[in-house]
């Protein structure tokens, strides 16, 4: 499962970041998705708690922020919010665009 | 509550490895495409097809394929001579940068100006992670829906390359190429889409023609970097 495969990678990053003794029992871990990774939060958040992790990290709860598709056009600049497939332009309907939200998987930080 | 702010990258583990690995090639000067398609759109059909026309182009290259479980495409692609490396993802649903990297230590990329890696098959976790390919190509077949472009925009984005294979069976299916063409047009203008037929042979010398000249595009930008 892939949200699986993600969670894995999230928790070697995390376990690290969690290690200074200031941090006691954490409550929530906040992460940030794009939303053309195709993650489901509702999986990842399975994984999560199913996923095996040190004790710091035993209570803790994924708190899960999906981020819309947005794109900046490379001719006029104009930026536009994506639900439709149609990586173009809305302004000018230029294609030549480049993504500048949608593809992130960020850990942004934790609460204790 | 107390806090601590993070600011991280979840994949950079793996970006940091793929960024080695494309140093590495462009040392080289050694090309890497990374195929991503649906199980049994015909990867593996592709390269026991393109590999011999390869070595007639004097291409040398290698074959690194992904499976979870067995290794039934490297017995298919060896059978045919064509050298190739198996890497066993076992539960994991995709090749990773670091599966690649260990794949490669016994190749010579000196002498070697291609590697042509098939991913699992899979439409959604090859496509996050990133093994230092210069391209990625978005495989589809006519045995699936027209409208997976429209599902999977992020490979789409992403490639370099869309096949469309199996246009053998346009006749027999109901597979709209027009839409399908449309959908990635809309969400990847500039993207190049080859029509080809593993069965028939249809359209496979466009793809050689193009990656050889990506080849010889990337030789000539290391000469001009090494100069
Ligand atoms: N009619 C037709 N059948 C094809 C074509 N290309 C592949 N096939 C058939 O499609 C099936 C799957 O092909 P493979 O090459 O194993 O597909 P794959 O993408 O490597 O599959 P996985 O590695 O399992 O994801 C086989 O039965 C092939 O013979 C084609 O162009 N036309
Ligand atoms: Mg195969
Ligand atoms: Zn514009």
């Amino acid at each position: 499962m892939h949200e699986m495969s993600l969670i894995q990678n999230l928790l070697k990053i995390l376990e690290k970041e969690i290690k200074s003794p200031e941090i006691k029992l954490v409550k929530n871990v906040r992460v940030e998705i794009g939303e053309l990774r195709h993650i489901v939060p509702e999986l990842l958040k399975f994984s999560f708690k199913h996923a095996s992790k040190s004790d710091k990290l035993k209570g803790a709860k994924l708190k899960v922020k999906v981020l819309p598709i947005k794109i900046k056009c490379l001719k006029c600049g104009f930026e536009s919010r994506i639900r439709d497939s149609l990586f173009a332009c809305k302004k000018c309907k230029t294609g030549e665009v480049k993504i500048v939200s949608g593809e992130e998987f960020m850990l942004k930080g934790v609460e204790w | 509550m107390s806090f601590k702010v993070i600011k991280a990258n979840v994949l950079a583990a793996n970006d940091d490895v793929a960024g080695k690995i494309r140093e590495m090639l462009a040392k080289t000067g050694t090309y890497m495409i990374n195929i991503i398609s649906s199980p049994g759109a015909g990867k593996t059909s592709f390269l026991e097809k393109v590999g011999p026309m390869l070595r007639r182009e004097k291409i040398s290259f290698i074959i690194v394929t992904g499976d979870c479980f067995t290794s039934r495409d490297a017995e298919r692609m060896d059978k045919l001579k064509l050298p190739v490396v198996q890497i066993n993802t076992g539960n994991g649903c995709h090749i990773d940068a670091g599966l690649i990297k260990k794949s490669l230590k016994g190749t010579d990329l000196k002498k070697t100006d291609l590697v042509i890696v098939e991913n699992v098959g899979n439409l959604i976790c090859p496509a996050e992670f990133d093994v230092g390919e210069d391209a990625k190509i978005a495989f589809l077949s006519t045995a699936e829906g027209a409208d997976k472009p429209l599902k999977y925009p992020l490979l789409f984005r992403e490639s370099k390359l869309a096949v469309i294979n199996k246009v053998d069976l346009l006749k027999y299916v109901d597979f709209n190429l027009l839409f399908c063409v449309k959908n990635i047009n809309n969400i990847n203008s500039g993207l190049k889409i080859l029509k080809v037929s593993c069965k028939t042979g249809e359209g496979l010398g466009g793809f050689v023609k193009w990656i050889v000249s990506e080849i010889r595009n990337k030789k000539t930008r290391k000469k001009g970097v090494s100069r």
